[in-house]
């Protein structure tokens, strides 16, 4: 049974209207950053989001976090549906998902030190007493990579940027969750040091036994890290599939543009490069249907309805009608054959 | 050569102490060539862009054995000739962050205009004409030149910053991190879009970044920074088939890339020196696996290897056995 | 369920009011560091320290007592004695050494500066920090509530509200308790507003903060530099305040305060004549109150920290 599992998620924010909008009774504007997301993350897995800025890749971060609550839809974890939660509820919830954020610099508080910031969750959840907490936060913090004896007292401002990541991580982790997700955590670290957060978040998945959904722009580092890859575009999922077959076989025209886009480090490869035209939009009053079709030189007429998750592959799945168009084809030349 | 500058050295005057911002670098520049220079968060290149641009503040200084464009001597110019002569003449800034460098009260268009008149005689209406010039070169519709830069996508705003760069077809341009902070499809554009300026403007381009893979994609040559040093100076195909320092090593292992989806990913340990109180020797020896007691007595001087390339490694030598020992973690991470 | 973490040493869990303890001597280690370090601050907190142990022991040292009508050597009435010899500050009209008032004064300025300052920032720093937090209706409520305060006219609104419930030193410290809050209100509440975005904030709600926690233990700390600003400052206008009602009589009559000597002084009619009288109690009004802004000056540094050499 999956651990997490999303359905027909959505979030829509109104948009405040002006008054001389509102006195010529101009309807009011929507920003509608997910749109009937639906994904399942299984245990111990590594499920990787990647897409550009304002696909809602951070906003389902938020909304599975529950620190948004979602307009329309269904979040379930271990079966039991918790989209909407009682106080207490909310607070068992925690203690098992927890969240890792992007900015080193300033997720951390500045005036609370090491041990501080590592024992909020348990004293915020009211886990464990203050003896037990003593036991487990330099515990945790040597987990990390970070001898206790010498970074428990420390502040923020002295440590560097990876070091203060690592205490996020310490910091999410020390409740057990069973539920990771982690918001481009290594995006603003130097890229030397990246490796070594990102070995320390899988080695502790595995040791510690939680799932983890890794959301990033940077589609080198999920697939080396993620079992499987989803690609968002506006708010909706375009593809979902292993981290070798999204690069190696790719179906969706959003999913190829962007495969051939990474830059390689090695200047004697030379990339592919497949053009979309268009500009990224906002994800205001966005048209129905797939949000992808203004910019993709596969669109049809059907595009304006919303193309449903289809099977390609072994779990490699599209949400495109030229795709399934296609693939009909496909199969039945070759039934015909 | 275009741009040459020997043992530059930069010093800011900090609260807690001078900082040695930049510590004896060699560069060279030749024409219509893209010079890469990479290195990481606090190694200095973006104060080199500042010391050849005048844009530090009063409290750096500046010295070098050589520091020439062309015919002008950038130590001793006086600032007003700087001004006139060099500045956005021929060498242009293409500023970190450029998508927010316009300001958003003017029209996008308008700012080039007064960028153009502020360096020339050159009437309005020429200014215009140039400024329409441009936008084609860079890849904008000829109508955004008067929209707000509020209207256009982080990427058309970058581009139009590299208009303004572009107005008096400097010799050089220089270009701080153009690719952060853009989305993956943006910076393919971008890049792309500066292969075509390359063909149509013969400026010489110093690209200066944290990614590696723009630099191997755009640069004809590559000066990998660290600790205010330059420790490798190469050809691009030479510098990433066959690297000469533990520091490119260690970054090229550090580097995912999506041919190589199975190769581990190796980190290294530590962290860049206190540049207040800069490491006596090679400022890579401390997280390096192959320093020596020698590495850290004195500063490695730039080895020469071949015909172009340049190493401040003492180890050069061993480079075969290092390569082949850098691949494997435990060399790392012991 | 298992325990995969490695075991730790047992170290002593240090119980809840040792933790607050060391946290406090941590906060008072730093704030000193503050004040000292720059020039005015040292010079407001070296006088409020003066002002507070002739407030806490002077009444004790006093040469004479404040009401008391003395004579000279030569048994004539000491009035209006020029400062000197027996009597340091001089004397009034009705003869009592100023020395003696004005270290009595002290006393019941400083106590009342202190505890309106005091209160009043607490009311500000919660209505600040719980309309900048929660937004919406409880903001709208509260903020309307501090600009009805704000549309008040200071003075008069005290001196009505001495006129009507009577002139003790009770009514005095709350009339300025219900105006001076309002300052530190809007200014914290905009402060809460900025720290309610940063990520440390999404970060504490995510590991299971209540919104009283949050408000408390993350954004409150953070805020500490602008609130010791802000006591600071309301202390100031509090003691000011305090002496411009006594001055135009509004003040308690039968305790002694500076403002309250002036006021004697005016109603004698000896203002231009008796320089004395009129020199020391303003001097100590504008001393103290000079005090007590520079220290909120060093907090400027902090609370703002581009002011600072970093």
């Amino acid at each position: 049974m999956a651990l997490l599992s999303v359905e027909h998620l959505t979030k829509h924010f109104r948009l405040d209207r002006s008054v001389g909008a509102a006195l010529m009774g101009r309807p009011a504007g929507w920003i509608k950053p997910v749109e009937d997301l639906s994904f399942e993350i299984a245990p111990g897995e590594i499920l990787g989001i990647v897409g550009e800025s304002g696909c809602g890749k951070s906003t389902t971060c938020n909304l599975i976090a529950k620190l948004l609550e979602p307009t329309s839809g269904c979040i379930r974890f271990d079966g039991e549906d918790v989209t909407n939660l009682s106080v207490a509820a909310l607070r068992r919830y925690r203690a098992q998902v927890q969240m890792i954020f992007q900015d080193p610099f300033d997720s951390l508080n500045p005036r609370l030190r090491a041990y501080d910031l590592v024992a909020e969750s348990p004293r915020a959840l009211r886990l464990w007493d203050e003896a037990e907490i003593a036991r487990r936060v330099p515990a945790m913090l040597a987990l990390v990579g970070l001898p206790p004896e010498r970074y428990v007292q420390r502040y923020p401002h002295q440590m560097s940027g990876g070091e203060r990541q690592r205490v996020g991580i310490a910091s999410a982790l020390i409740a057990q969750p069973r539920l990771v997700i982690a918001d481009e955590p290594v995006s603003m670290l130097d890229v030397s040091i990246r490796a070594g957060v990102m070995d320390l978040l899988r080695d502790l998945s595995v040791r510690l036994n939680f799932s983890c959904l890794y959301v990033s722009h940077d589609l080198s580092i999920l697939t080396h890290l993620c079992d499987r890859v989803m690609v968002m575009y506006l708010g909706q999922v375009m593809e979902v599939a292993t981290a070798h077959d999204l690069v190696n076989v790719p179906h969706h025209p959003y999913t190829r543009a962007l495969v051939a886009a990474v830059p390689v480090p090695d200047p004697a490869y030379r990339r592919q490069t497949v053009e979309i035209k268009g500009e990224l939009a906002k994800p205001v009053n966005p048209p129905p249907g797939c949000r992808f079709a203004p910019r993709c030189h596969l669109a049809m007429p059907v595009c304006s309805t919303t193309p449903p998750m289809r099977d390609v592959a072994d779990r490699h799945t599209v949400a495109c009608h030229a795709v399934a168009a296609s693939n009909a084809q496909t199969s039945r030349t070759g039934a015909a054959q | 050569m275009l741009l040459e500058a020997r043992n530059l050295r930069v010093t800011y005057g900090g609260v807690h102490g001078e900082v040695r911002a930049v510590d004896g670098i060699d560069l060279s520049i030749g024409e219509s060539e893209v010079f890469g220079l990479v290195g990481e968060s606090g190694c200095g290149k973006s104060t080199v862009v500042k010391a050849l641009l005048r844009l530090l503040p009063p409290s750096a200084r500046i010295e070098a054995d050589v520091l020439r464009f062309r015919d002008h001597d950038l130590l001793t110019l006086p600032p007003g000739r700087f001004r006139r002569e060099v500045l956005m003449r021929e060498i242009a800034l293409v500023p970190q962050s450029a998508q927010n460098s316009l300001n958003p009260v003017m029209r996008a268009g308008a700012q080039i205009v007064e960028a153009i008149r502020a360096h020339s005689d050159a009437s309005a209406a020429k200014a215009r004409k140039r400024v329409v010039e441009l936008f084609d070169i860079v890849g904008l519709q000829p109508e955004l030149v008067d929209r707000y830069p509020h209207e256009f996508s982080g990427g058309m705003r970058q581009r139009a910053m590299i208009a303004m760069a572009l107005a008096f077809e400097p010799a050089l341009l220089v270009m701080d991190e153009p690719t952060t902070g853009l989305d993956v499809l943006v910076q393919e554009r971008l890049l792309g879009r500066i292969r075509e300026i390359r063909a149509r403007v013969r400026s010489s381009i110093l690209l200066i970044t944290h990614d590696i893979g723009v630099i191997a994609e755009t640069a004809d040559r590559v000066g990998v920074m660290y600790a205010g040093q330059m420790v490798e100076c190469a050809p691009t195909l030479s510098l990433f088939a066959a690297p000469c320092h533990p520091y490119t090593l260690g970054l090229q292992n550090a580097f995912p890339s999506i041919l190589a989806l199975g190769r581990e990913l190796i980190s290294i340990p530590g962290s860049p020196p206190d540049l207040a109180a800069p490491p006596l020797g090679c400022g890579f020896a401390d997280r390096c696996p192959f320093a020596l007691e020698a590495c850290r007595v004195k500063r490695p001087p730039q080895v020469a290897i071949g015909q172009d390339r340049l190493s401040a490694c003492i180890r050069t030598a061993d480079i075969e056995h290092i390569r082949s020992a850098a691949v494997k973690k435990a060399t790392w991470h012991c | 369920m298992s325990d995969p973490l490695p075991e730790a040493a047992d170290a002593p869990a240090p119980g809840r009011l040792a933790r607050w303890g060391a946290a406090v001597r941590r906060e008072m280690a730093f704030n000193w560091r503050i004040i000292r370090s720059d020039r005015l601050g040292s010079f407001g907190a070296l006088v409020i320290l003066i002002a507070a142990l002739i407030a806490l022991f002077g009444p004790w040292l006093t040469p004479h007592d404040p009401y008391e009508s003395l004579r000279m050597a030569d048994g004539r009435m000491a009035v209006l004695q020029r400062p000197g010899g027996e009597f340091l500050l001089g004397t009034t009209n009705l003869a009592r050494d100023l020395l003696s008032q004005m270290i009595f004064a002290t006393r019941t300025t400083m106590i009342i500066g202190l505890v309106s300052g005091l209160i009043s920032i607490l009311i500000g720093a919660n209505i600040g920090l719980i309309s900048g937090y929660y937004g919406g209706r409880i903001d709208n409520v509260l903020m309307r509530l501090t600009d009805i305060v704000y549309g008040m006219p200071f003075l008069p609104f005290i001196i009505v509200l001495i006129a009507l419930f009577g002139r003790s030193i009770g009514f005095v410290i709350l009339a300025i308790v219900l105006i001076v809050w309002r300052t530190s209100a809007r200014v914290i509440r905009a402060q809460t507003m900025a720290l309610k975005q940063r990520q440390f904030v999404a970060c504490a709600r995510a590991r299971g903060a209540s919104d009283m926690r949050i408000i408390y233990r993350h954004i409150a700390p953070n805020i500490l530099p602008l609130l010791l600003l802000y006591t600071s400052f309301n202390i100031a206008w509090a003691i000011v305040t305090e002496a411009s009602a006594s001055f135009l009589g509004f003040g308690d009559p039968h305790a002694l305060t500076w403002g309250g000597i002036l006021q004697d002084l005016w109603v004698s009619g000896y203002t231009r004549s008796a320089w004395w009288w009129f020199a020391a109690p303003s001097s100590a009004i504008v001393l103290l109150v000079s005090a007590f802004v520079f220290v909120s000056r060093a907090y400027e540094v902090v609370a703002n920290p581009r002011l600072a050499d970093r």
